[in-house]
């Protein structure tokens, strides 16, 4: 069984490498973009099985990047895990149904809790 | 024989004639008894006629028996007339008249029975010469004679007295009954002493001449026209002139009445007697009045009203001339009755004058209450108060204070007189008056009374002053603006001595009150303008929008701030409602935020956005507010805004900043912790026990710094109101078991009790459970943190007034006094030291202190060092929330 594929969009590379790290390690197939736009092509192009998407970059929000998937029909099945600095954890109840209902981390996240969901979306 | 026969009947006769008038006229005083008494007499006089001209004895014994019915009933009859002639009423009952009756009775009875006793008499002969039959009376006779004569000895009496004292024509009737009665009793005592021929009894006799006396009584003095006596007792003593005139117009009769008035009236005529005026023509007694003499002459049926005489003898009369009409209608005399209506016609005069007094007040008040010019209203007020009066002169002076002397003085100030009168207006002596000039007026007049004479009756030194001016009367009264005595109106007769009625100078001090009190009003008017000019200048330099409404939203008022955001002048907006003014959704919200605060009745501080006609948004604070009249009842609301803009800009721009720097700083601790979580799981490599403890504490204080960012953001979001809560009815004990779960495995790891103490009986409180939560987490891991021995108890507690406590309480270290009070301030943690300890960021109790705000609750903490804190919380009843 070949290993789940997993993109993570963050325009900050530094989140890039070390979150990248930690998926490869626990046995993740990862494709990495630096932007929005970017991430919308890679989402295409490879087909990942999880997108984690930051929600605030430049460019190409999170939001936007999100709904873009949402409308293409390649990718709108993909599950998205988002990452924010935005928000802090307790928000995540009242502020996630904005971002159709998907599962927000607060920055910084706790790795082990990361991990943990992104084993149960792709269960 | 034959005369003494012949005086019988004629006696007879005359009895039968007044027999038969006293029945015509029994409506008369007494009328009805003097009929019996005549009918009696006839009676008597008839039988006596016929026990005369009877042939034998038995025969003149038959009619004498016969007789005795007149001789019991004349003295019985006689005595009640008289009682009821001389209004002896109260003798007239029943009970009193049936005991004259038994003599009589007795003595009929006796009379008809003599044969069996003889106690009337004994025997009885014929006298051989006369061939009368001659009685030998017995004791009852003799008895009879003593009761009857009694009889008519108290109705004399009664008849004499009455004579004395009774009035007029009363009188001479009395007279008349007096001198007709005796003559029968005459007549029976010269036959009872035998002083009469043998058998010739004039008894009968008697009452020819009785009748010929009550005939004098009947024809000269109406004895039973006791109406006509009335009438003219009536007459005589009438208020009203009565004169009969004949159809030649001659005086033929006139009452004392009539001769009292035309005396008063200074008539030609008026030194005559009344006998004298027999004869007199109508028009010459009044002929000093040429058209009433006229009426005289002419003599038809009218009604005139006219004043006669002069000066203090002029009197106004109704005068009726009214023809007297026989039976067949024509005209036998003429009836001129004198009314005299002098007292009718000053009493009209005086309403009518009172009537127009208080029309003129009433005018008065109203001319003073219209006015927006006081002092040219005050001219037309003395025109009124001149054409309601009397007056010649009506005029205002007002007070001041010498001020070189300190005196008081007054001035001429305003004046009204009639076109024939004087000026007096520009009188300089008038200027400037001190009241020592006019002694007595200050002390009346700023006393309230007002002052009133007429001038040659007044002290020397006013009077002169006075009548200097002319002034025959004057009238003062005083004008008070409030308590003061502001002046006085004035009132000058120059032609008559005119005394004022009191009733009309009370009514002239109305007026004058009316007066002061539009003096007092010009004066509260004048502050009046003055504080409402300081308050529209202080509304117009306002910058903020200030507005006042109605119930209905009709805009009332409002600042030139208003008209800025209305885009329309300040006349275009007052009447109008927000829906005229505003898009529909705009009008929505402003309307709704009224009824707001109207249905609440408390004022409301509200957001509102506003838009401005140029496109400019703005958003103010609106502070809407029920405005109330000074019973406290609402009658509108007032709206007060404040641009907050420039607050609400400074707020976003904190929040972007705070958003800002909590995401850059957030973003690199991320790749940070991650980094250092990595290296140390061994992802890069194997690293040794010392590089892991150095990598643990570097991970430990990322987590220290990231916990602190969220709590500064959480803080921002939470004083920001930019938090929503999600209320719901939930059981505050749940929250408490979640949390002593949650907590329970860090307790434990400390060797730290936790324990749960629930009040079952909470009520239901409506909460955002995940932020209650928060806050006792909070609660029980500062608890733990500053205890390291004992328990730390969790319990719920029900309040009053439907409250619910939670308290936190632990067997720590203690909080002492100082520390208390920063307790819940931002950044304020009890020392540097437990920070450090306790690794937190002394946010905690701060967001719990907003949270709780946001149920309407407050927390507090009680704590001494050294013997642990309990930190307490209440959340109220959700009805009683504050909002």
């Amino acid at each position: 069984m070949a290993a789940k594929k997993i993109l993570i969009v963050d325009d900050e590379p530094d989140v890039l490498l070390v979150l990248g790290k930690r998926l490869t390690n626990a046995g993740y197939n990862v494709v990495k973009a630096a932007s929005g736009k970017e991430g919308l092509i890679k989402a295409k192009a490879e087909r990942p099985d999880l997108i984690i998407l930051d929600m605030m970059m430049p460019g190409m929000s999170g939001e936007e990047t999100a709904q873009e998937l949402n409308i293409s029909c390649e990718t709108q099945s993909i599950p998205i895990l988002f990452l924010t600095a935005l928000y802090t954890k307790r928000d995540e109840s009242t502020k996630g149904h904005g971002v159709g209902g998907q599962t927000l981390f607060a920055k910084p996240y706790d790795p082990e809790e990361l991990l943990a969901e992104v084993k149960r979306r792709l269960a | 024989m034959p005369s003494y026969l012949s005086i019988t009947i004629g006696g007879v006769i005359i009895t039968a004639i007044l027999a038969g008038l006293s029945w015509r006229h029994r409506a008369a005083l007494g009328g009805i008894l003097l009929g019996f008494l005549m009918s009696f007499l006839l009676f008597w006089s008839a039988t006596a006629a016929l026990e005369i001209s009877a042939v034998g004895l038995p025969a003149k014994i038959f009619w004498s028996k016969l007789q005795y019915l007149g001789i019991a009933g004349t003295p019985l009859f006689f005595i009640l007339t008289v009682l009821s002639f001389t209004r002896m009423k109260s003798w007239l009952r029943f009970r009193r008249v049936v005991w004259f009756f038994p003599a009589p009775a007795l003595v009929f009875l006796l009379a008809v029975t003599n044969d069996l006793h003889r106690l009337i008499w004994r025997e009885v002969t014929l006298d051989p010469q006369s061939g009368l039959a001659v009685y030998h009376h017995g004791p009852a006779f003799l008895a009879w004679v003593g009761v009857s004569y009694l009889y008519v000895f108290v109705a004399s009496v009664l008849l004499v007295k009455t004579a004395l004292s009774d009035k007029r024509l009363a009188r001479i009737q009395a007279v008349a009954f007096l001198l007709a009665v005796p003559w029968p009793w005459v007549a029976n005592g010269l036959y009872f002493f035998g002083l009469t021929p043998p058998g010739e009894d004039y008894t009968a006799s008697g009452f020819a001449a009785t009748g010929l006396f009550l005939l004098w009584g009947i024809y000269r003095h109406r004895l039973f026209h006791l109406i006509p006596v009335v009438h003219e007792a009536v007459i005589s003593s009438m208020e009203d002139g009565l004169i009969v005139l004949d159809t030649g117009h001659r005086v033929i009769d006139l009452n004392p009445a009539a001769i009292a008035l035309l005396r008063t009236i200074d008539s030609p005529v008026a030194s005559l007697a009344k006998g004298e005026y027999m004869g007199i023509r109508g028009q010459d007694v009044f002929a000093r009045w040429p058209e009433l003499a006229g009426r005289f002459i002419a003599l038809i049926p009218a009604e005139i009203e006219t004043a006669l005489g002069e000066g203090m003898g002029k009197r106004v009369f109704q005068l009726r001339f009214s023809p007297i009409l026989d039976r067949r209608g024509r005209t036998t005399s003429w009836l001129v009755i004198l009314h005299d209506i002098t007292r009718l016609k000053r009493t009209e005069e005086n309403l009518r004058q009172r009537d127009r007094l208080l029309g003129g007040i009433a005018r008065i008040a109203n001319e003073l209450v219209a006015q927006t010019d006081l002092d040219r209203a005050l001219v037309d007020v003395l025109g009124t108060f001149g054409e309601m009066t009397d007056a010649d002169r009506v005029y205002i002076y007002r007070n001041s204070r010498d001020p070189k002397t300190n005196r008081r003085i007054m001035s001429h100030v305003v004046e009204w007189t009639r076109p024939d009168v004087s000026k007096q207006i520009d009188n300089p002596d008038l200027h400037n008056r001190s009241y020592d000039d006019v002694p007595g007026i200050f002390e009346a007049l700023s006393q309230g009374r007002p002052y009133s004479g007429i001038v040659e009756q007044l002290a020397a030194s006013l009077r002169s002053f006075l009548e200097a001016l002319a002034i025959q009367s004057i009238v003062l009264v005083p004008i008070f603006s409030g308590r003061e005595f502001w002046g006085f109106i004035g009132f000058d007769n120059c032609r008559t001595k005119r005394a004022w009625p009191e009733a009309e100078i009370s009514l002239l001090q109305t007026g004058a009150s009316s007066i002061g009190g539009a003096l007092e009003r010009r004066r509260i008017d004048s502050a009046l303008i003055e504080t409402h000019a300081l308050i529209s200048a202080l509304l117009d330099s306002i910058p903020d929008i200030v507005f006042f409404k109605d119930l209905q939203g009709i805009y009332l008022g409002c600042n030139p701030e208003m008209t800025r955001l209305v885009g329309r002048s300040r006349d275009e907006i007052l009447g109008r409602t927000d829906d005229d003014l505003f898009p529909k959704d705009t009008a929505e919200v402003f309307k709704a935020n009224d009824r707001l605060v109207l249905d609440e009745n408390i004022p409301r501080r509200i957001e509102e956005s506003l838009v401005y006609p140029d496109g400019t948004r703005v958003i103010v604070e609106m502070s809407k507010a029920p405005l109330r009249d000074k019973r406290g009842k609402t009658i509108g609301l007032l709206g007060v805004s404040r641009n907050i803009n420039e607050r609400k800009k400074l707020e976003i721009a904190k929040d972007d900043f705070v958003n800002m720097v909590s995401h850059e700083l957030r973003t690199p601790l991320t790749a940070i912790k991650e980094a250092i979580t990595l290296v140390t799981e061994g992802a890069a490599g194997p690293i040794n026990d010392e590089q892991l403890e150095f990598l643990a504490a570097a991970k430990r204080n990322v987590d220290r710094l990231a916990r602190l960012i969220n709590d500064v953001l959480d803080l921002q979001r939470l004083h920001s109101g930019r938090i929503e809560f999600h209320m719901a009815p939930s059981d505050i004990n749940e929250v408490l078991r979640d949390v002593h779960s949650l907590m329970l495995p860090v307790a434990r790891d400390k060797g730290v009790g936790l324990v749960l103490e629930l009040d079952p009986t909470v009520p239901e409180a409506v909460i955002d459970k995940d932020k209650l939560i928060q806050v006792v987490t909070n609660l029980v891991h500062n608890a733990l943190k500053f205890t390291d021995a004992g328990t730390v108890t969790l319990a719920s507690a029900r309040e009053k007034e439907g409250a619910v406590r939670v308290t936190v309480s632990d067997t720590g270290i203690g909080i002492n006094e100082q520390e208390i009070d920063k307790l819940f301030k931002a950044f304020s943690q009890v020392s540097p030291v437990a920070r450090r300890k306790s690794g937190s960021t002394g946010l905690g109790l701060v967001i719990s202190k907003e949270i709780i705000a946001a149920h309407g609750g407050r927390i507090w903490v009680e704590s001494r060092p050294g013997h642990g804190s309990k930190f307490h919380f209440l959340i109220p009843e959700p009805a009683r929330k504050e909002i």
